[in-house]
């Protein structure tokens, strides 16, 4: 489960191309249709290594992404939010250990009912994605140096 | 540490609105100590007032990535936590859908976040015409912090 839970993310925060998949049906479309049924706007996508469906939506005004293993298990969800709704310890943590970077995109990933947070900054050095507990532990996803 | 939250949580939700003692504007009248272990915390912040709470805490209300926060202090200057009021909008997806679904019969009064060293939690307070609900985070769920009949 921790493998497929590292997959969800990394397909979410690399934006790895996936084959399309349509129509999703059985167990999938079902727990699908059970969590969110309210659900706009369904693309899905398969991420065949892992054996993960992914789920991209309109939600509750905001744009979701649900990623499913092949028995209609939920394995996390991530989305997009606003610098502003990340938790004070992590907005904090990220200012005193990168001041010289920018804070660019954010995604809120939950699986297990464990939150985390995928920050990528911006640098003149370095561009990297640094991942985020809700109360500010910080750990580098990824980390690219800038060729000067 | 959840002794810590609990009083936070407490303070914030009965003082918010009323504490009293406005000692000072800016940093006049506040322990030196206090002080500087606040501005070591919180370096970039940009401090608007303190005050002291009815439960002998020093708070701090500050500005902070345009965001205004508040801080609460004990006499040695140790951070007993920090909060914001957010919109549910700002909540954990998990957390928004579950107020939304379970609760969309009752109305937000208030909603913030606490943090401090170890944990981030959210309370929020919730009202219908015959009851008032304050619900704090566990994880991606809510649960059930006190409830009181109108």
């Amino acid at each position: 489960m921790k493998k497929l839970i590292v997959i969800a993310a990394t397909a979410f925060v690399s934006l790895a191309s996936f084959a399309n998949v349509d129509p999703i049906t059985g167990k999938v479309l079902e727990s699908f249709r059970t969590e969110f049924a309210d659900a706009k706007n369904v693309q899905w996508k398969s991420l065949d290594d892992a054996g993960l469906f992914q789920a991209t939506f309109s939600y509750r005004n905001t744009e979701l992404s649900a990623f499913y293993d092949a028995e209609g298990a939920l394995v996390a969800t991530a989305r997009y939010i606003d610098k502003s709704s990340l938790p004070i310890m992590v907005a904090k943590s990220i200012q005193e250990r990168y001041p010289e970077h920018v804070m660019k995109n954010v995604i809120e990933h939950i699986a297990n009912g464990v939150t985390t947070y995928h920050v990528t900054l911006h640098g003149v050095k370095s561009s990297m994605i640094v991942s985020a507990t809700p109360a500010g532990q910080l750990s580098i996803f990824k980390k690219v140096k800038h060729k000067l | 540490m959840k002794k810590y939250i609990a009083t936070l949580a407490f303070v914030t939700l009965s003082f918010t609105a009323t504490f009293a003692n406005n000692i000072a504007n800016k940093s006049r009248n506040v322990d030196e100590r206090v002080e500087k272990s606040f501005k070591k915390e919180f370096a970039s912040a940009e401090i608007e007032s303190w005050s002291r709470t009815a439960n002998d805490l020093y708070k701090v209300q500050f500005t902070l990535n345009g965001q205004v926060m508040f801080a609460y202090l004990d006499d040695s200057g140790k951070l007993v936590g920090v909060y914001r009021n957010i919109l549910s909008t700002q909540l954990p997806i998990s957390l928004m859908t579950e107020l939304k679904e379970q609760y969309n019969d009752y109305w937000i009064t208030t909603l913030f976040e606490v943090a401090n060293e170890g944990t981030t939690q959210y309370f929020v307070t919730l009202e219908n015409a015959d009851q008032q609900l304050v619900m704090k985070s566990e994880g991606a769920h809510w649960t059930v912090f006190s409830k009181n009949k109108k």
